[in-house]
């Protein structure tokens, strides 16, 4: 079943076209359509068609639904793994593809003792370098230098970082003309989805690609655009008719996806950012839901706020005496873990709502888990951390973070570690500093814990969890309901943000992504004092208009046992 | 024979006793009478260390407290009450998760044959879920994953449902549980040899489905207290070691000697009705009247005994033949205080609780077994409450609606009327 608009996106088929595709309007879906559409009644051979996405999960994603619907053998990858895969055929095979962890390796060769400490900084710099300014503290003349030797280190071990694998490509195409063409002649129709996150050797490829047939079909939303910081350039799409000045253009704005009275909030936040398409959504879902706003005087007191709005949605899952209060006289039904998310800006936020929920016995899922977790050498102390826990007595009057640290020494001389490795390993010393007020054995626990939860990314045996999220790893993401904490200025947008527009316009569209995950229900969240410090509503509430809102107030007795439990917080620490 | 409480929880879980250590669990399963008890809670990592260290194997798969650990608690210590107590590794899991469009809460209690086997348990639900925050794990996991998990790790792994009837928790509960095990555990439910009956339920009310007879039920008591060990119980006529029951449990149900068990109508939650009105019904009576109050029209809160007659093909009161032999009994010091006509946590009643103990045994001997003319020389009132308790002379007026049941051994005013007796 398809719309008007959509139908119009799957049946142009020659020429290029452009696809703005709002949240929730069935782009997957039309996507696919358009996909079978070209192979069932245009008789396209599916080898001849190349979806191009921009992470390698959307690839996955993207294949697994034209598998479920018998199109097997259309071309669904990566800029990447497209570039590798013409260079591997075309230049030569044996090159090798650094991933992040070995381009960490390769940089910390190069820098001086006093640069590594800045290590990832650097390397990100120099994977943007023609994107943005670069945001270490090196002196522009000393990172053209360690750019040079970056560059022949990896030349020497005759590799190419994700960076590189595009730009080679657009070298050699520029070398020699026969190539491009015999890559041309690959495919006669491209698809491009995410268009809106594309850089700008991304949109040479695709544009050097199609030249010849010109059955260019980009797909995306501008006001999803959230990873310009990244290189994406947010006028990708805004562009694209300079580009191709005879495109069709179509728009999909029938959003199926949320609530009329979320989504109106959303789009009223939207309508805040400058230079935008039009691209009005209309809300077809015929669902109740609104956008609740949760004031609370701090930090704790919006944890409690919630747990008091989960234990409403999941019902009781501890103890029997509380599910005879929440559970006996009910009609509505029970939510599971899974159906909700807790989105936030910064993970220092979700890592504090983790600790809340798990003190609560609630199974959740921290989104994002960095690589570094997975590093052999952070394994192998990790693993030697967690069986001293049953064998060692623990010292007492000494932190947790310089415990730990003696530790790491200790075992660092009982083997053999790179200089790099050890660094690696003493990197884990900060995150123990978050456990220093714990007696060592329960930090140790906790600690573990945490650990353990940013590893886990691949189960073997899936289990329902709550979803803790960056609003960035939201995208693409739905959920019946969603809470987005934090939206006080400094926070959302943060501080720099707030003073430039660009960056400005970019938060406001990451909250634009979190409001839409929402199907059910959206709850935001403000505290108007965190650590101690006063803080302010973020602009963008009043920018989705108060009055698209209703204020969340939790009962009577609820609040009176929050405020009992923080006075009793404080008094302890008067002792 | 012994007795055995296969189902308790450590200092570790939720709302738990903090005397819930090793120590004090073998003091009081003496002074209960309790020869074989669970560890409970074994995925806690504290707990398993704990357990590491205080217990050593004596028989296959049960543990005994290493010396050094003995009368380490503020539990008296009786000779009458002395008996060696052994320890069998067990814990409770909570499963929250949908199946068919419907959020299930599911609690299940897990055996295992040996430690070793435990930490394999633990470094599986450990990728899966937190098990590091309480003594009882909740997990999103699908009951049947879960008994795939166990049984891939160790064919001698145990799971049995823990009290079926609870109305949110339960694999039959009426807010959240199914209609039948195979629902549950699809093609995994011959795996499932035994259930929980719980306090909400005894065996006469599962008796009246015959979808249950091929299960063999056990009690336990779910204690987060010292006090509350062996509530309810399981009497095994076999070898006290892990092999033994589990042969009782799987393939030979007559070495299950019987249950020890609640009247169940003392539950919050057994009878229909609407607490505001105090209104009581029974499930027919409920149904007569459309689920609805005849005064009012409010909703009716359905009870336990509602759920069991939804699903139960047989009528009230049918036995069938593989019924195992059942123990109805009243907490010793609940029966000492409507005899002293004190509250059941007073002064008084602890002081002839323990006088009783001391005395003549452990409480399952002075309720189950012991002569009541010996129970009748340290207080003859309190003997004739155990001698009708016995012989099932007991007052039950069954809760509803969140109202607790009243189970009471005298008229009102016959204790008064006896004392005025004594006085003539």
């Amino acid at each position: 079943m398809l719309n008007l608009s959509q139908r119009k996106a799957v049946e142009t088929t020659e020429g290029p076209l452009r696809i703005l595709a709002g949240a929730g309007t069935g782009k997957t879906h039309t996507l696919v359509s358009r996909i079978g559409y070209l192979i069932e009644m245009l008789k396209v051979e599916p080898h001849k068609i190349l979806a191009l996405t921009f992470t390698n999960k959307a690839a996955r994603e993207l294949n697994h639904r034209l598998t479920e619907l018998k199109f097997p053998g259309v071309e669904a990858c990566t800029f990447h793994a497209l570039a590798a895969r013409i260079l591997r055929h075309y230049w030569k095979t044996d090159f090798a593809i650094l991933g992040k962890k070995e381009q960490e390796e390769v940089l910390f060769g190069i820098l001086y003792p006093n640069e590594k400490k800045e290590l990832r900084i650097i390397l990100s710099d120099l994977e943007l370098i023609d994107f943005r300014k670069p945001k270490s503290s090196l002196a522009p003349e000393r990172m053209e230098i360690i750019l040079r030797d970056y560059r022949a280190a990896l030349k020497k071990l005759n590799a190419l970082d994700f960076t590189g694998l595009l730009t080679k490509l657009l070298d050699l195409w520029e070398e020699d003309e026969g190539i491009l063409e015999k890559c041309q002649a690959l495919f006669s129709y491209i698809l491009v989805d995410e268009y809106q996150d594309v850089n700008g050797p991304q949109i040479q490829i695709v544009q050097k690609l199609a030249d010849k047939h010109r059955n260019l079909c980009v797909v995306g939303d501008p006001d999803q655009t959230i990873y310009s910081w990244r290189g994406s350039d947010p006028k990708s799409l805004a562009d694209f008719p300079l580009n191709y000045p005879d495109c069709a253009l179509v728009s999909l704005t029938e959003n199926y996806r949320n609530p009329p009275r979320i989504l109106k909030g959303a789009e009223e936040l939207i309508g805040h950012n400058p230079e935008r398409l039009p691209k009005p959504l209309q809300a077809l879902a015929l669902k109740q839901g609104d956008i609740s706003l949760w004031k609370s005087v701090s930090e704790s007191e919006q944890n409690e706020t919630i747990l008091h709005l989960l234990q409403n949605y999941l019902g009781s899952h501890d103890a029997m005496h509380t599910a005879d209060i929440l559970d006996v006289k009910r009609d509505e039904e029970f939510l599971k873990f899974g159906d909700i998310a807790i989105l936030y800006r910064t993970q220092a936020e979700g890592k504090r709502i983790a600790a809340e929920l798990a003190k609560r016995g609630y199974p959740y899922q921290l989104s994002a888990p960095e690589v570094f977790w997975e590093r052999k050498e952070v394994m192998e102390i990790l693993m030697h951390l967690d069986q001293l826990r049953f064998l060692e007595s623990f010292p007492e009057g000494i932190k947790f973070s310089d415990w730990m640290r003696e530790r790491i020494d200790h075992y660092v001389s009982l083997g053999k570690f790179t200089d790099s490795q050890v660094t690696h390993m003493h990197m884990l010393v900060p995150h123990a500093m978050a456990y220093d007020a714990q007696p060592i054995q329960d930090a140790l626990f906790d600690f573990l814990d945490e650990a353990r939860t940013e590893q886990d990314i691949d189960n073997l045996v899936e289990s329902d969890k709550i979803n803790l999220l960056t609003l960035h790893s939201a995208k693409g993401l739905e959920f019946p309901v969603t809470m987005i904490v934090g939206l006080e200025e400094g926070n959302l947008p943060g501080k720099k943000m707030g003073e430039d527009a660009e960056l400005l316009a970019e938060e406001r569209r990451l909250l634009y992504v979190g409001m839409t995950r929402a199907t059910r229900d959206l709850h935001l969240f403000f505290c108007t004092q965190k650590f101690a410090e006063p803080t302010f509503p973020s602009r963008f509430l009043e920018e989705i208009g108060y009055s698209n809102m209703i204020f969340g107030k939790l009962p009577e007795t609820t609040v009176r046992s929050i405020h009992r439990k923080e006075i009793r917080k404080a008094q302890m620490k008067l002792f | 024979m012994f007795i055995a409480d296969l189902h308790i929880h450590s200092k570790y879980s939720r709302a738990c006793s903090r005397d819930l250590d090793l120590p004090h669990l073998e003091a009081w399963a003496k002074l209960k009478g309790i020869d074989l008890i669970s560890t409970g809670d074994f995925t806690y990592p504290a707990w398993f260390k704990d357990l590491h260290e205080q217990l050593e194997e004596r028989d296959p798969g049960v543990f005994a407290l290493r010396s050094e650990f003995k009368n380490k608690g503020d539990a008296p210590v009786f000779p009458s009450c002395d008996r060696d107590i052994r320890f069998i590794l067990s814990t409770e899991v909570s499963l929250i998760y949908k199946k068919n469009d419907r959020v299930r809460k599911v609690h299940l209690v897990i055996l295992a044959p040996n430690l070793a086997t435990v930490a394999k348990i633990n470094l599986a639900l450990d990728k899966i879920g937190n098990i590091k925050s309480d003594g009882r794990p909740i997990l999103g996991l699908d009951s049947k994953i879960l008994l795939k998990l166990l049984l891939d790790i160790s064919p001698d792994i145990q799971l049995i449902p823990a009290h079926i009837w609870t109305p949110h928790f339960s694999v039959f509960g009426a807010n959240s549980g199914f209609d039948s095990i195979e629902e549950c555990f699809e093609e995994l439910s011959p795996h499932i040899c035994a259930l929980e009956t719980g306090l909400s339920s005894d065996p006469a009310m599962n008796w009246r489905l015959s979808q249950l007879d091929k299960y063999v039920l056990v009690s336990n008591s779910d204690a987060h207290s010292p006090r509350k060990l062996g509530r309810e119980a399981t009497v095994f006529d076999c070898a006290r070691d892990y092999p033994s029951i589990l042969n009782a449990l799987r393939h030979n149900h007559s070495k299950v000697a019987g249950t020890i068990e609640f009247f169940p109508e003392e539950g919050k939650y057994h009878a229909d009705g609407l607490r505001d009105e105090q209104l009581r019904l029974t499930p027919e009576e409920t149904r007569k009247n459309n689920y609805k109050s005849p005064k009012t029209g409010k909703k009716i809160t359905v009870g336990v005994d509602h759920r069991v007659s939804l699903l139960a093909d047989r009528p009230m009161g049918f036995k069938p033949a593989t019924a195992r032999a059942v123990w109805y009994i009243i907490p010793l010091t609940e029966i000492i205080g409507e005899v002293l006509d004190v509250g059941g946590a007073s002064k008084r009643v602890g002081e002839l609780y323990f006088k009783l103990l001391e005395r003549i045994g452990p409480e399952f001997f002075i309720l189950k077994d012991a002569p009541i003319a010996q129970i009748a020389k340290v207080h003859p009132m309190v003997a004739e409450a155990i001698d009708r308790m016995r012989k099932g002379n007991v007052i039950k007026e069954a809760g509803y609606d969140g109202e607790f049941g009243i189970i009471k051994l005298f008229r009102p005013n016959e204790l008064v009327e006896k004392k005025q007796m004594k006085l003539l």
